[in-house]
């Protein structure tokens, strides 16, 4: 077994040229997942802590049948008791914060010009425990819950030409369907730097909107936050556990990716793309392996005639092969994973900062500078890709060396 | 005592739709310790009569008792048992395995047949000295002369002590006074060692170190010389 394994490390080396062929077809793509896999990581992880952090919280409470007609924000389909279920869901010990929220459909002018936007009314003091509020204000300062003020994005403030001190019209529809408006003082300016957001979103406290649009003590929406989105399941079955089936029958209880379907829509279309594009990659390099490892076969034909003469079985022939094969492989797995981890360090520690460009086309809150997470499933990955590769490439060169008839092997110049 | 017989043996071969005829009814006896040149001019059927003997073919019809056991058919797993333990082989081109050195190649059968240990491993060095290669041990087969490299085949036929080794051409690739030497040394084997030789070659100084000739025209024995004749 050493012998064979020794020949092939050998053959491996005396065929520089098209082993270096072989280990660079294969580690080129395991170099490419690795930092890849990283990066994508990243930006799955980014894309997902931005989402909890800024938009959803990780789990929501709505009354039911709201969900259904979110698009209107509908201000008549609203949990009942909320202050007495905030207070209950509170006590879970996965939950470590909860707020109560209002959405609803509006509009704000500046006197000259009137943009729509998707009005958001909070207690600022539990909402900014669950949400990056206070630290994404540029200008001014965050709300506080007797405030007759707004928080707005820094697209909408100048696309309305406002700033901080400025003072706004805020129109909406009450409960029961009657029009309304208030003046509002621009308290701060906030940027996620996410254009969804900086340009479609106002912030308003509770206790305004609840005069604002009747609301009489009722909100339609609730917000809880469980540390971190990998606890999400772990807070979502406390507080289904947790509630009577009486509750639980008037309410509808979403873990975010509830609200993200978008964005794991587009993970998942991205991840079937890579794996069709590696899959190409890697399938080439099989082809190229099977071509040169062929040549090495009929180069050494004579070889592998004197060796089947001296007593060496098909089988034993056919392992020389398969062992140059793994061989190439693990330098090649070997080479891919270090470059690849390279990059994957420098993207971890560097980070990659993404064009201005880039963020006006995606509909994913996502940082201007964006990290890479290595892991280690990327390397066992590529680990085995590189070897399957390497014997899917060996085995055919390798069975057509097997087979040759000894006297014919014997005759090839 | 009889090591080989070769009972109405031939072979023919197709090249497309035309047959060819390369041994015809071929009948040899080989004693042990035999030191046999198949001679004949080029297109004779030396080669082919060695491989058959060798099992690396089999005979279109006829038999070859190899001590007593037939091996013109043998399944390839037992053909290749057969030569692994029983055979010896001498290329024209001395095939030498070009990754290893000169003390791989000699060792390298021992390795398959897995009898590796330090008593074979002595043969290897003892096979090298009588063949004058001792100082060459760590040499690779680019590094030697086509002479030195034909010892380190003959030494790498012997080192399993096959009880026959077939040589196809083993001067044909070098100057007449290698050539000379290589048979030289193949002899004092087949002396000492007790081994037995069949080699083929058209060379006539060659022919005349053999104990028995077997002399081949167009497939067929034409004559035999030496020993008992049969």
């Amino acid at each position: 077994m050493k012998t064979y394994w020794q020949v092939a490390a050998r053959n491996v080396w005396r065929q520089k040229r098209r082993s270096i062929l072989n280990i660079i077809a294969i580690s080129v793509n395991i170099f490419a997942i690795v930092a890849y896999t990283s990066f994508y990581r990243g930006w799955i992880v980014n894309s997902f802590q931005n989402i909890t952090d800024y938009q959803t919280g990780h789990v929501q409470i709505h009354a039911n049948g709201f969900l259904k007609e979110e698009r209107r924000a509908p201000l008549d389909i609203n949990i009942e008791k909320s202050l007495d279920l905030k207070e209950k869901i509170k006590k879970l010990p996965k939950v470590t914060a909860v707020a109560r929220r209002i959405e609803f459909a509006g509009s704000v002018s500046n006197m000259m010009d009137t943009i729509n936007v998707m009005g958001v009314a909070i207690e600022p003091e539990d909402e900014a425990k669950i949400f990056v509020r206070k630290d994404a204000i540029i200008e001014g300062s965050y709300l506080k819950a007797n405030d007759e003020g707004i928080l707005i994005g820094d697209k909408l403030a100048k696309n309305l030409n406002v700033g901080v001190g400025d003072y706004l019209n805020l129109y909406s529809q009450t409960k029961f369907n009657t029009h309304n408006l208030v003046e509002v003082e621009i308290k701060g300016i906030f940027s996620y730097g996410f254009d969804y957001m900086d340009k479609n979103f106002v912030f308003i406290p509770l206790k305004l909107a609840d005069q604002f649009l009747d609301m009489g003590g009722d909100v339609n929406e609730m917000v809880i936050s469980a540390g971190s989105h990998h606890k999400t399941i772990a807070a979502f079955e406390e507080i289904n556990t947790a509630l009577s089936p009486e509750t639980l029958k008037k309410i509808e209880v979403s873990p975010w990716t509830a609200f993200a379907q978008g964005v794991m829509e587009d993970i998942e279309s991205d991840s079937i793309s890579m794996v069709i594009l590696f899959g190409i990659l890697v399938a080439m390099a099989i082809f190229g392996i099977i071509n040169t490892m062929s040549m090495n076969v009929m180069e050494r034909s004579r070889e592998i005639g004197t060796l089947r003469a001296i007593g060496i079985t098909r089988k034993g022939i056919s392992r020389i092969f398969l062992y140059e094969a793994i061989i190439t492989g693990i330098i090649a797995i070997l080479i891919g994973w270090f470059f690849g981890s390279l990059l994957s360090a420098y993207l971890t520690f560097h980070g990659l900062p993404m064009p201005a460009e880039f963020f006006e086309n995606v509909n994913v809150p996502v940082d201007k500078v964006m990290y890479g997470v290595p892991g280690i499933t990327e390397y066992i990955g590529t680990g085995i890709l590189g070897l399957v590769a390497a014997l899917i490439g060996g085995y055919f060169p390798a069975r057509k060396a097997a087979k040759m008839k000894v006297v014919d092997a014997l005759n090839k110049i | 005592m009889s090591l080989i017989h070769i009972n109405k043996v031939s072979k023919d071969y197709h090249l497309g739709k035309t047959i060819v005829h390369a041994l015809t009814d071929i009948n040899i006896n080989i004693e042990k310790g035999d030191f046999i040149a198949v001679a004949g001019p080029s297109g004779s059927g030396k080669t082919t009569l060695l491989n058959l003997i060798g099992t690396l073919d089999t005979p279109t019809a006829g038999e070859i008792i190899f001590e007593e056991r037939n091996v013109s058919n043998l399944p390839d797993r037992e053909a290749t048992r057969v030569r692994a333990t029983k055979l010896g082989f001498i290329f024209q081109t001395f095939n030498l395995v070009p990754v290893l050195n000169v003390f791989e190649n000699v060792e390298f059968p021992l390795l398959i047949n897995e009898r590796d240990n330090a008593e074979n491993r002595k043969d290897v060095t003892e096979l090298l000295t009588r063949v004058g290669l001792e100082q060459y041990q760590k040499h690779r087969p680019d590094e030697l002369s086509g002479g030195q490299r034909q010892r380190v085949a003959i030494a790498r036929a012997l080192i399993n002590k096959p009880m026959l080794i077939l040589a196809d051409e083993p001067t044909a690739n070098l100057d007449s006074k290698t050539g000379e030497n290589i048979v030289d040394i193949m002899l004092k084997m087949n002396k000492e060692l007790g081994t037995t030789f069949i080699f083929s070659t058209h060379d006539p100084k060659v022919v005349r170190h053999a104990t028995k000739k077997i002399y081949l025209v167009d497939g067929q024995v034409d004559k035999v010389e030496g020993n008992n004749q049969s």
